[in-house]
């Protein structure tokens, strides 16, 4: 503070009438080169004007902080009848002054946006302030805030628009094998030639197809490619995904929903549908077919069309493949829906393709469910020991960041275990950051919270792990004998993050497991259950979150989701699931997946 | 943004900017130098956002030459190691203000009335109106240094 008393009391007046008048507009252009003079011969009077300015701008975000009508106003500025807002001052700044101005404030500032998006760039641009701001807002700011933007569509770099999920025998029309060398994203308007073998290749929106070599197939975008010739399945689960289009010489197909299968041959396309519908546009006739599931359409180059009833499995199209070596490729394939493991897409984070060191806010496969969550290649100096799995992680920066995934029907009987790598960068913990930002998985059941496991600051009795490391957290829960919807996964950022002291969470190579346990009442049962948790009581959703310190987990032990439609209210829609006399371990767990 | 309003002393300018540098900021972010601290790194960005605003308006008369705006960047980037505390006495130095002077930083800070206008729905004459928001604003000032050095000790 010393070196600024060379400023006299008159001079540092001077500048705050000149930067005072140049900010309101009023300054003259006499007022502006008399600043420029002032600020160019004087470093003490820059540090003045700096400090002018942080505490303008520190001044506008407080005073709009302590506004919550005119905000609210803002944000629907042609609305007729505000609500009415509590005149109380909430943060407790300006004791009387809330009541005693109404004249003034009068409701309205056109420019409280501008406010708020102060309060979060503030938070870049200097640190912590956004948060001392912000912390005194009430709580309806918090909800009104801004979310940062996903980047801008024409700057958005150039991102894969699928990628290669797993691969069985394949090998390429140029001669490669395997996974290419090249990387396993497929760019819009690339053209992919299958000479032999299967691929399993994952849209950006979330439909997933196995191609079956040969084959020549090209990228048209996240959710549509067109097939010259060969044999594709698609499966499209994701609301995100419906409306994959495949386009073909003979016709498009457009997915309403679920699982179908083409196969372009010389002269013909045929189509089957699995489950849900699909339609076809007929190239030489103009006609449009739609195919229920269960049936099969043929349609030649002239448009004639042959539809029946015939099963669709008879085009004997591969609708999953098995990977030759599951150990180095992402987790699933084979194995899907049995007792062990269930596909979670883009489980590692690894079907965004980055340069080194490279992020953005894709997530393919997953749904943000709150905020925008992003996935990004992993540096030494973040982890330098290295993730989990992979090269690429998810990055979570703003508390409400919630990534979702559902993963499919849930099964009854069945212990579903989540476990997620978790890891805490060393570049903040060791710099600007030093605070853990926290973590918090759960597995919901059918629209309920199941099962999480959180970090103590996060509702969980969990710890992170040491900065610069990753650890596996575990949410677990059991079903019960009547289930009924899907499961989902979410992901999501710890409380402090960017809260000015912690900044990230990162996940990595989320898996999920599905384990049978023996029905309930038969000696088995209470066995293995009391190997799960020590408790077989049946519980509702509710009461049935248990915590288990020593575990570091939270489980559901028995989670019965008892209602009128029992067992049946999975076949709508789910064509596959069985009754409960078959044998739990022929059960699928994500139905999308059979064959 | 703060940083931002002492490059391109005009609020809209200065908003435009400061919504390029967050999208910049999330496109980039993947190249933020770990080693480094998180606010320089993204002053970075904004200043080169600032510059590349300064050359669209070609040829029209900008506030200081690029030297001097290099100058406050730097001095604006040494100024923020204090920005939290700044923060707190300010906010507790508005407190101490008199009522009405209070009352008066609020309105003008609070809405998007130019000042001028403001003077004259209250009631003042413009010269006055600014004379007292300009002594208020030195009070916190010297409050505010006064609260640093009191923290200094």
């Amino acid at each position: 503070m010393e070196q600024r008393q060379g400023l006299s009391d008159e001079a540092r007046a001077e500048i705050y009438l000149l930067a005072g008048a140049v900010l309101d507009g009023s300054g003259s252009p006499d007022d502006l080169r008399r600043l420029e003079a002032i600020l160019e011969s004087d470093e003490q009077a820059q540090l003045e004007y700096v400090e002018f300015m942080l505490d303008t701008t520190n001044l506008r975000l407080l005073c709009a902080a302590d506004k919550p009508t005119s905000i609210v106003d803002d944000f629907s500025p042609t609305s007729s009848p505000t609500p009415e807002m509590p005149k109380a001052d909430p943060s407790g700044f300006f004791p009387a002054l809330w009541d005693s101005l109404p004249s003034v404030l009068d409701g309205r500032t056109p420019r409280a946006t501008f406010w708020i998006l102060f309060v979060f760039v503030g938070s870049l641009l200097f640190g912590s302030f956004g948060w001392l701001v912000w912390s005194a807002m009430p709580d309806m700011h918090v909800a009104d805030a801004p979310k940062p933007p996903k980047p801008v569509q024409p700057e958005e770099p150039e991102y894969a628009v699928a990628y290669l999920r797993d691969q069985e025998g394949a090998v390429w029309a140029d001669g490669a094998e395997g996974i290419p060398s090249g990387g396993r994203g497929f760019f819009e308007g690339k053209t992919a030639e299958l000479a032999s073998g299967l691929v399993q290749i994952n849209f950006k929106d979330g439909a997933e197809v196995v191609v079956e070599g040969p084959c020549k197939i090209t990228f048209q975008g996240r959710n549509a490619a067109r097939l010259e010739q060969g044999k594709l399945a698609a499966t499209v689960e994701m609301s995100s995904a419906q409306g994959f289009i495949i386009d073909t010489p003979f016709g498009t197909v457009t997915d309403l929903g679920t699982e179908f299968g083409v196969e372009v041959g010389d002269e013909t396309i045929d189509v089957g549908v699995y489950r849900g519908k699909v339609s076809m546009a007929v190239a030489g006739s103009g006609e449009v077919v739609h195919l229920n599931a269960g049936q099969t359409a043929r349609a030649d180059r002239q448009g004639n069309i042959t539809s029946g009833s015939g099963q669709p499995d008879r085009l004997a199209i591969v609708r999953q493949i098995r990977p030759t070596n599951p150990a180095a490729l992402d987790a699933g394939g084979e194995t899907l829906g049995r007792a062990g493991p269930i596909t979670v897409t883009n489980h590692s984070f690894e079907a965004d393709v980055y340069a080194p060191g490279d992020a953005s806010r894709a997530n393919t496969g997953w749904t943000d469910v709150a905020g925008s969550a992003g996935t990004g290649n992993a540096k030494t100096a973040q982890y330098p020991g290295g993730i989990p799995d992979g090269v690429n992680y998810a990055w979570f920066n703003e508390p409400a960041d919630t990534l979702g995934q559902d993963v499919g029907a849930l099964v009854a009987n069945t212990t579903y275990t989540l476990t997620v790598a978790t890891g805490w960068r060393k570049d903040f913990a060791e710099g600007s950051r030093p605070n853990y930002p926290g973590y918090r998985i759960e597995l919901w059941a059918d629209g309920v919270l199941a099962a999480f496991d959180a970090d103590t600051t996060n509702g969980g009795t969990g710890s992170g792990p040491a900065p610069g490391t990753w650890k596996d957290v575990t949410a677990s829960f059991t079903t019960g004998a009547v289930v009924s919807g899907n499961l989902e996964i979410r992901l999501r950022a710890g409380k402090a993050v960017n809260d000015g002291t912690a900044l990230q969470t990162n996940y990595d190579n989320v898996r999920l497991n599905a384990t049978p346990v023996p029905e309930s009442g038969s000696p088995e049962a209470n066995e293995s259950n009391e190997k799960q948790s020590g408790d077989t009581r049946n519980f509702g959703p509710a009461e049935g979150l248990s915590t288990d310190p020593a575990a570091d987990k939270v489980r559901l032990t028995r989670f019965d989701k008892a209602s009128s439609r029992g067992a049946g209210g999975n076949a709508a829609g789910l064509g596959e699931v069985r009754s409960l006399g078959v044998p739990v371990a022929n059960r699928r767990a994500a139905p999308s997946k059979h064959h | 943004m703060a940083f931002i309003i002492a490059l391109v002393p005009d609020w809209s300018t200065a908003d435009d900017i400061a919504q390029e540098t967050r999208v910049r900021l999330w496109e980039q972010f993947a190249e933020y130098d770990p080693e480094r601290d998180f606010g320089a790194w993204a002053r970075t960005i904004a200043y080169y956002q600032v510059l590349t605003w300064r050359r669209k308006q070609q040829g029209a008369s900008l506030l200081f030459n690029e030297q001097l705006l290099e100058s406050i960047a730097e001095r604006a980037n040494k100024q923020t190691v204090t920005t939290e505390a700044r923060a707190k006495a300010l906010r507790d130095c508005l407190k101490k203000l008199r009522a009405p002077n209070r009352q008066l930083i609020q309105a003008y800070y609070a809405g998007s009335e130019t000042m001028k206008s403001l003077a004259e729905r209250l009631g003042y004459t413009f010269d006055s109106f600014r004379n007292r928001i300009q002594r208020t604003r030195l009070a916190l000032a010297d409050c505010v240094r006064n609260r640093l050095r009191e923290e200094d000790r």
